[in-house]
């Protein structure tokens, strides 16, 4: 079989486009032109809360990994470095933290997901 | 059909005239229903394949770098949302080590015009047969009229992948077809 013969089997068929193809096209494209504008994800006034977030996060693993290891000669940590890093990790604990964070994360994957879903 | 046409339809539908996008529908219709049919083989699906590859057209037209031609950017588009529409609702397939993939009876024994349609439908469900990435190759290949860079550049690949890629699919063939394929052998892309 010839490379052309493939060509032929595969092109075969010729379909038409339905008379009314370019219209229902058209009818789609105008209803996607009259639709609002998708909201775009509030990134000024979430990123303040998703950096002290992050930054929250990281000092409790810090913190975790301090308590973890506990042994003060192995892993030198400043005196006020630790009181600090206590009371943030506390303080965030108190404060629902770790479920905010989760929240976060949980949107923006959800956030991610709905616009590879819809495409856009 | 003409670059400019399309440039300028796209520069008035970004301008706010969606009237023109028209304009690119009507031109573009027939080879995006045919290239989705490829895909589908089902007439109803391809021209809904189709409608959506244009209306995404529509939604990304701001991405179209205009150093690029606009087919080219087209097809890309159209090819990556038939595939993932198949990857979603995949066609009814069978493996090709289904007996349903197998090539025809002997030739002395079935009327000419029949062998023929028999061996098509045998190539045709073969090459559905295929892992995608190989069917995919195949398809958009032969799609293009055999333009191996134009079919690297719609699939997204370099077109050394795509020839090994066309390679590999053939010899797929070749093993489950071996007497349609066999001499004389497909020429390499």
């Amino acid at each position: 079989m010839q490379d052309d013969e493939l060509k032929r089997i595969l092109q075969e068929e010729e379909i038409l486009p339905s008379s009314g193809f370019t219209a229902s096209v058209m009818d789609a494209v105008r209803r996607e032109a009259q639709a609002p504008a998708p909201i775009p994800f509030p990134w000024a006034r979430a990123l303040p809360g998703m950096v002290v977030a992050g930054l929250t996060l990281v000092a409790v693993l810090v913190f975790s990994a301090v308590q973890l290891t506990g042994d003060a000669a192995t892993t030198p940590v400043p005196p006020g470095w630790t009181a600090s890093v206590d009371s943030i990790s506390q303080t965030a604990m108190r404060m629902g933290a770790p479920w905010a964070i989760l929240a976060l994360v949980v949107s923006l994957a959800s956030m991610k997901f709905a616009k590879v879903f819809s495409g856009r | 059909m003409s670059v400019s046409e399309d440039q300028a339809d796209v520069e008035k539908v970004l301008s706010g005239d969606v009237a023109a996008f028209e304009g690119i529908v009507r031109r573009w219709q027939r080879p995006l229903i045919n290239l989705a049919y490829r895909f589908c083989r089902d007439r109803g699906r391809s021209e809904e394949m189709a409608q959506e590859a244009f209306l995404r057209a529509y939604r990304k037209l701001t991405l179209w770098r205009k150093d690029s031609v606009f087919s080219s950017w087209l097809f890309a588009l159209a090819i990556n949302l038939y595939r993932s529409e198949l990857r979603r609702i995949p066609l009814r397939t069978v493996s090709l080590d289904d007996p349903e993939v197998a090539e025809p009876a002997d030739s002395r024994v079935t009327h000419a015009a029949v062998e023929n349609e028999e061996r098509d439908r045998a190539v045709q469900l073969a090459i559905s047969a295929l892992p995608a990435k190989y069917r995919d190759a195949i398809l958009v290949y032969y799609f293009q009229d055999m333009d191996a860079s134009a079919a690297a550049r719609s699939l997204g690949l370099a077109e050394g992948t795509l020839k090994s890629r066309l390679f590999r699919g053939r010899e797929m063939l070749r093993n489950k077809l071996p007497r349609l394929f066999s001499q004389p052998h497909l020429k390499e892309a």
